[in-house]
């Protein structure tokens, strides 16, 4: 019910305003302040967020770990929480005997990704740096650089490609179908679903909270007491979103870090 | 409307699936120090921290176990002593016990033996009075019954040999 009385307050333009409600472009949400035409830099807010993220990262971790003590203080019990959080639960849980090694890549990305998700909901900074196509891309690739690479030192290069694309103990015939899909899945979706998957959610939930609080500035501003009522359905609806993107912002996180994890075990493992 | 006006694109519009080559850049910069600052001074910090306290708990453990096993040791000692000293204490009574019962008896048999020799002596001197008195009797009797009987039949009879026969056989007749 709050959704039709908000698309009515929002389609039925007040009378005396010539337009009615414009809704804010990807132009205006995500690239606002470009450079130039935007194909070196497409936002610098989002750039600033994103070396301003790894800063705090790199401060809040160096002490954290300063004393590493026995006993931890609270900075130094949130860190290894955060640390403990993917080496116990990613890392050594899907990688096993390799975890260890992989733990601070993967908790190195998980952080990344968390605090670039996290920016959309900071408030000020209310951009975040991973719905830019770039980051998740980057990310994606470095993930699908490192699987190829680990799963060709460990198996070679034409045992790598077999292991991904060939499964044993089925009909010859379906060799010809399941050859090129599990090639296609395995080696050439991968890094872009984990980019798109990423990037759309963030994305999107940006998009939302910002169609959100225009909603509500357009029907507060519009004037009418019908108008300012049903201005509080998108500004409360908004505000609910932020807490989900909350959510989003840890799942996608998590998920991208475990995806690695798997496809990181898939090249590790020793048979198919 | 004026804010969204203002602040609505101008221009074309940019690509949000392009792929801005410096945001791409500055992204791997980013990740690249990330990756190096974190693991090489704060995650083997961490698992530092991790093995110190495995080791820490590991020795307490260990401690505990071995003070566990004192404790035990010491109480099957304690036990042990225990269970001596219970065995001796019941030696003692036992002992004791047996004395005392030796002790009564040894009394009681001589408190027995006292009575006996008592009223043996006690007899033996009666009996020893009653020959005596006896005898002494038997003269008397003798004396007189010979005085009377020299001075019945006039005869004397004071020649004592003769005398003493007539009277043990007066005697014996009486006593048959």
């Amino acid at each position: 019910m709050s959704l039709t009385l908000l698309a009515q307050g929002l389609l039925a333009a007040p009378e005396g305003e010539e337009e009615g409600f414009v809704a804010p472009t990807v132009e205006h949400s995500f690239f606002f302040d470009r450079i130039g035409d935007g194909t070196v830099i497409a936002s610098v807010k989002a750039m600033v967020l994103l070396i301003l993220g790894v800063i705090i990262l790199c401060a809040f971790f160096l002490a954290a770990s300063r004393k590493a003590a026995m006993k931890p203080g609270k900075l130094q019990f949130a860190g290894e929480s955060l640390y403990g959080f993917i080496r116990n639960g990613i890392a050594i849980e899907i990688l096993g005997k390799h975890g260890k090694a992989w733990a601070g890549f993967l908790a190195t990305l998980f952080l990344f990704i968390f605090i670039q998700n996290i920016w959309g909901i900071v408030p000020v900074a209310q951009l975040p740096v991973t719905s830019h196509f770039a980051i998740p891309v980057l990310l994606a690739l470095v993930v699908w650089v490192l699987y190829m690479y680990v799963g060709i030192r460990k198996h070679g290069f034409f045992g790598f490609f077999k292991m991904m694309c060939y499964i044993p103990g089925i009909p010859p015939a379906m060799h010809i179908l399941l050859i090129p899909i599990e090639f296609l899945s395995n080696i050439v979706l991968r890094p872009f679903t984990l980019a798109v998957r990423l990037f759309a959610n963030m994305f999107a939930g940006h998009m939302l909270i910002t169609i959100a609080g225009f909603g509500a500035i357009y029907l507060w501003t519009s004037g009418g007491v019908t108008n300012f009522l049903l201005g509080i359905l998108p500004a409360v609806g908004g505000i609910g979103l932020v807490f989900f993107e909350l959510l989003i912002c840890g799942l996608q996180a998590y998920v991208f870090t475990l995806l690695a994890a798997i496809y990181l075990e898939s090249s590790l493992a020793d048979e198919h | 409307m004026s804010i969204v006006d203002t602040l609505a694109a101008e221009g074309e519009a940019t690509n949000p699936i392009g792929l801005p080559i410096g945001e791409v850049i500055l992204g791997a910069v980013g990740f690249i120090v990330l990756l190096v600052v974190l693991g090489k001074f704060v995650w083997p910090q961490f698992e530092k921290a991790y093995a110190a306290r495995t080791a820490a708990i590991e020795g307490g453990i260990e401690k505990a176990e071995s003070a566990q096993r004192d404790a035990q040791a010491a109480l099957e000692q304690y036990q042990q002593q225990l269970a001596g000293a219970r065995e001796e204490a019941a030696k003692i009574r036992e002992d004791a016990r047996t004395q005392a019962q030796a002790i009564r008896d040894d009394m009681l048999a001589q408190a027995h033996a006292e009575a006996d020799r008592i009223s043996a002596a006690g007899r033996a001197q009666l009996e020893a009075q009653r020959q005596q008195i006896v005898a002494e009797l038997r003269t008397e009797l003798g004396r007189s019954s010979v005085d009377l009987a020299g001075r019945i039949v006039g005869e004397s009879l004071t020649d004592d040999e003769r005398a003493n026969r007539t009277v043990e056989r007066f005697l014996a007749e009486l006593e048959r």
